[in-house]
Parts: structure tokens; sequence; C-alpha cells
């Protein structure tokens, strides 16, 4: 069924093609829509312009990181490394930041560099070695936690009060760190609808070998959505920083199934070659707003666990009731 | 697959499959080299009574390791027997609390508790059509909000004479627990590679759909795998609650990828159609036998984690070469 699915662009008319892209994306919208609503219903305050303000600022991070991890799962694969690197870039870049609070950037750019080199070797291991993804990317993380852990086990480091205004600056009415989804989802999009690069990640996925016959260099096409996972999640994990003020070795522990979650409940399959950022976004903010909607009202943390598990399977099942439903 | 359904019909066959391309033969080399390794670096490693404990260490593993080698066969994962034993945890702590009046009913209990924790992740899985790793991961996060519930964030109770005498006693020299582990191994052992369901267990995984038009009901036989690992998560549950004897949040936490570990390590494949039970107790093993290591010589637990990413990964690297 995926190569049929990932075949459809080229071989059905335009505007059907748009009609079966809505039907895609549709139910994780829907499922957004009916989320403000019951948010908002149960909780005026909501809707003020400062809780929106919190639940986009606050769900930037996983945003960024999911772009990577839906980038990954198209191609048929998974990246468990995603949290390990997030905490491994934040609490390194506020370390570092701290003896040496002259060379921000220098030590941003570097901590970037090392997400990409990991993603990389990630990449590289799946691509041409051949090895099982979630394994690889699993032990993969275990390394990173323990580096991590070795360079500090508690949390600690400063950053600059200047790298600061990169989660606080506020252009006109809107918060940078909007600004910056806007500018990396749009470019992602574009990417993956517009481009050759985009079209092979989609054939990877769907048919990795047919891919290959008809002439993408896949293993260098999985190589780079590893490369371009890690470093995502390399910066997410600065901007973690620059949000927070100081490092913690443990921040990024909750963001690797998250990011998985946010790109499933955005309707991209887990067996590869089906999906998009689209979706991914809405599960994010879905993420985001049921956060935020189960802190305003008070529900425990232990009931917010129940509510997120059973929304998680639940909206899944529904899809594929839905979809049986159609067919 | 092919040693799977072929298994036992003639030697020579067997002979061929236990030489060195065996998965399970390669772990428990691994082992042996490790023990070697260890009487080499430290003194007192190697001693009888040490060694019970690090052996005793590994059951829990072990144990859940066998329901998650059964799904991983099959081509699934669960991720929610980690919580599962949490919650198995709790509820026994408070029910029994201290004492062995309620016992049976209490294991009893538990153990159906595991069981239909595992039917939901089965019907989940083949019936809605939820990828595996979504389900129980879904399933994990909810049995945990429950755990937390039904305890209000401060659990209660202890566990019974009898479940801590299985958890931390000992027979002869022997602790209970590691008693406990080979029994159980040798029964799913033989139930996975002398009974029809063990066969078809291969069967699904390695070709569900030329299973299916074999005649296998392959849905029965998911549901049936997830239920076999959620009960092994129940047995685990209690062996471990009677080993520290109270209720605890975070008793189950790492179960869960740490018995992929075991059953990636002790060569079950991923995708699904090969692996063994033999293989998965060795791999628990030697993850357990490390750790132990490590802290004997000192290595803080930064640097055990960076040692089982190691692992995990040259693990994988081998048996994919030797697969080519």
């Amino acid at each position: 069924m995926a190569t049929f699915e990932s075949v459809q662009p080229t071989s059905h008319p335009r505007r059907a093609n748009q009609l079966g892209w809505l039907l895609k994306i549709g139910p994780v919208y829907l499922t957004l829509v009916m989320l403000i609503f019951t948010a908002a219903a149960s909780q005026p305050s909501f809707l003020k312009e400062q809780s929106i303000r919190n639940v986009l600022v606050s769900s930037t991070p996983l945003a960024i990181a999911a772009v990577g991890q839906t980038l990954v799962i198209l191609t048929a694969g998974i990246d468990l490394s995603i949290g390990p690197i997030i905490s491994l870039a934040n609490l390194t870049c506020a370390v570092w930041m701290k003896d040496h609070p002259e060379s921000a950037v220098g030590i941003a750019l570097l901590c970037a560099l090392i997400g990409l080199l990991i993603g990389a070797a990630n990449g590289y291991a799946v691509g041409y070695r051949k090895l099982n993804p979630f394994i690889l990317t699993l032990g993969m993380g275990t390394i990173i936690r323990g580096v991590t852990l070795s360079i500090k086990d508690a949390p600690g480091g400063a950053v600059t009060r200047d790298f600061m205004q990169i989660s606080r600056a506020v252009i006109g009415p809107i918060p940078a760190p909007v600004l910056y989804l806007l500018v990396l989802y749009l470019i992602g999009m574009y990417m993956l609808k517009k481009t050759p690069y985009g079209l092979s990640v989609f054939a990877v996925g769907g048919n990795e070998n047919s891919a290959r016959l008809s002439g993408i260099r896949t293993r260098r096409v999985i190589l780079s959505v590893y490369a371009i996972s890690g470093l995502l999640a390399a910066c997410a994990g600065i901007f973690l920083a620059a949000r927070i003020g100081s490092g913690d070795p443990l921040v990024g522990d909750a963001f690797t199934l998250d990011a998985v979650t946010a790109t499933v409940l955005g309707g991209t399959s887990l067996m590869g070659g089906i999906g998009g950022l689209w979706g991914t976004l809405a599960g994010v903010l879905i993420i985001g707003i049921l956060n935020t909607m189960l802190n305003l009202n008070n529900i425990s943390t232990f009931y917010q666990w129940i509510v997120k598990g059973a929304i998680l399977i639940g909206s899944l099942a529904f899809d594929f009731w839905r979809q049986r439903r159609h067919t | 697959m092919d040693a799977a359904l072929t298994g036992g019909r003639n030697l020579l066959g067997r002979l061929r499959h236990s030489s060195l391309s065996n998965p399970a033969a390669i772990i428990w080399i691994a082992v042996l080299a490790l023990l070697i390794v260890a009487g080499l670096v430290s003194s007192g490693f190697v001693d009888g009574a040490h060694l019970l404990n690090v052996v005793r260490q590994s059951s829990g593993l072990g144990i859940v390791g066998i329901g998650q080698t059964t799904v991983i066969i099959t081509g699934g994962i669960d991720l929610s027997n980690g919580s599962a034993i949490t919650l198995i945890d709790v509820i026994a702590a408070t029910l029994l609390n201290g004492s062995d009046q309620l016992l049976i009913p209490v294991v009893l209990l538990c153990l159906a508790l595991g069981m239909f924790i595992g039917l939901l992740n089965g019907l989940v899985i083949t019936k809605l059509k939820v990828p595996p790793l979504i389900t129980t991961l879904g399933m994990a996060i909810i049995l945990r909000g429950i755990a937390y519930v039904y305890t209000n964030g401060a659990p209660k109770g202890n566990t019974s004479p009898v479940l801590k005498f299985i958890g931390s006693g000992f027979v002869g020299p022997i602790p209970t627990q590691v008693i406990f582990w080979v029994v159980i191994t040798l029964l799913a052992y033989v139930a996975l590679q002398r009974t029809p369901f063990g066969r078809y267990i291969y069967a699904v995984g390695g070709n569900l759909e030329a299973s299916r038009l074999s005649g296998v009901q392959t849905d029965r036989i998911i549901v049936l795998a997830y239920v076999v690992s959620g009960l092994s998560a129940a047995i685990a549950g209690l062996v471990l609650a009677g080993y520290i004897g109270t209720g605890s949040l975070s008793l189950g936490d790492g179960y869960d990828l740490n018995s992929v570990a075991a059953a990636v390590i002790g060569g079950t494949a991923f995708s699904g159609g090969t692996g063994s039970i033999i293989g998965t107790a060795g791999g628990a093993l030697f993850l357990s036998m490390t750790f132990s290591l490590l802290r004997f010589l000192g290595l803080p637990y930064s640097n055990q984690l960076m040692v089982q990413g190691a692992i995990l990964i040259v693990a994988i690297y081998i048996y994919a070469r030797s697969q080519r």
C-alpha cells in the first residue's frame, strides 16, 4: 500500500491529488480544532493572547525536533537519539558559555555541529551499514546520555543575557520562536513537496529498492535525514538553553517519544512513504495544548498521563476506522 | 524461521544450526568470555556467591525478556512491560499489606491483570491496526498514570513473607529468583520450540501474509504473543516486588527498553521471525554481568550507559554481518 500512495502524486491529476492531501491531513486538524474548543470552553483564559503565546513558545523545541523525526520516519526509519542529543547540546551549550561568555555564537554553532555529526553517524550506520534504526539510535542515544551525564550530572551552566534573547525577542507583535517555526516549517514543506530531494525522501520510504533502481542515491538520502534530525535536535537543545538560561542533562528525555508521537498523530506512517510536516505541526500543537489545558484545569499529572495515552491510541484507532469506512 | 520450523527434526540440521552462526551460541560464548575477562581484571568478581548474586540481578530482566522476545519474533514490540511491572508491584504491595492471607487471590489477580493488559495491546494492534510501538507506548503512559492514581503518588504496603521468599530467599546456595527464572525459561523454550503455538509465532513474524494464507489465525497468534508478554511482565513484577518488599513507583523503569536490548543482544532480529528464549536469557545475563563488573570496578553510572549503548550497536553490527 505504501508504494501505491507514494506513487500517486505523479500518476493522478493535480486536483484529485489535492483532495487526497486534504483527506490525509484532515483528521489531525479536526482533532486540533476540537481540542481548542474544549480548552476554550473549559477555561476561557485559554484564548487570551498570553496563553496562546505560551503554548506556541513552549511547543517550539518539540516542533523543531519533530521536523527531523518526521523526515526520518518518512524514510521508514526512527530516531530515538533525539532526546539525548537535545540534552547534550543543551548542557554543553550552557556549560561552555558560562566559561566563555564572549564566544556565545561560536559555542552555539559548535553544539549544532556536534548534533549534525551524531546524526550523520546514525545515518551512515542505517543507510550504508543497514543496521536497524530503532536499535541503532537507541544504542547511540544511550551512549550520548552517558556522555552528557559524565560532563555534568546535575543542572548547571549559564547562558549570556544576549543569548537569552533568542527565545525572548519579540518582532512586532510576534514572538521570535513563532517566526522560527514558520520559517522552518515553510522551508521543510517546500523542500518535501517541491524539490527532487523531498520526492526522494518519500520514494525511499515507500520502497527503498525501487527508489534505488530508479536512480535515487538511497543511502545518501538516508544519511541526510538522520543528519538533519541530529542537527535540529541540537538546535532544539540550544533553544532550550536560551529559554531556561542554564543547562540540564535530562532536559531532553521526554522529547524522543513526544517527537514520534507528534509525527504519528500528524498522520505520518511508521512504515514510511506517507505523511508530511503539516500533520506534524498539528501533532506538536495537540501535545502543547494538552499540556497547557490539563495544567490550566488543575488536573493532576497522574490523570494527565491517562488522558494522553488514551488520546494517542484513540486518535490512531479513529484514523483507521475512518479510513476503512471510506474505502 | 527455518530452524524453528524444522527444529528438532534431524540431528544434522540441529548441529549445523548450533554452530557459530547461531546468535544464541554467540551470546553465550560472549558471556563466557566476559566471565574470563572479569576474572582477569578483578579478583573477587568470579566467586561463587558473587556470581549467583549477579545471576539473581538478571532474573527480573530475563523473565520480562521472555515476553518481549515472543512479541519481537512476531514482528512487534512491547514498551508497556516496564509500567506493567510497576503497576503490579504497587497493587500487590497494597493488597497484601504484609501478610500471606490473601496471597493466592492477589497473585492470581496480578497475573490476570498482566494478561488483560497484553490482551488489550494485542486487540488494539490487530483489530484497530494501531502500530505496536504506539499502542504499547500509549499503554505504558496510561498504566503509569493508573499506578500513580491508585497510590496517589505515595505507594503504601508491603509484600508478604512468601513473596519475599520468592524474591529474595535462597534454596540451598541458589537464590529462589534464579530457580524461578530457569524454570520459566525452560517452559517458554518448550512452548516456543516444541508446540504448534511456537511454530505459529515464528511463522507470523517470518511472513504474516504467507501464514495467513496457509490457514494460521494470525490475529489470534499476535494477540496471544502480547498476552504472554503481559503475563511475563506480571510474573517479573511479582518477583521484583518480592525482592524490594514494598510498593515502588519506579520499580519497572528501564525494563521496557532493557528487555528489548536483552532480546536483541541475544540474537532476536527486530524484523521478526527469528530469535530464541535461550539467547535472550544470555542477553539479560550479559547485560547485568557487564553492569555489575563496571560497578565492581568503581565506574560511575554514566560509563555504564556508554558501555550499554556500545554493546547494543556492536551486537546488531555482528548479527547484521553474520546474516550476509
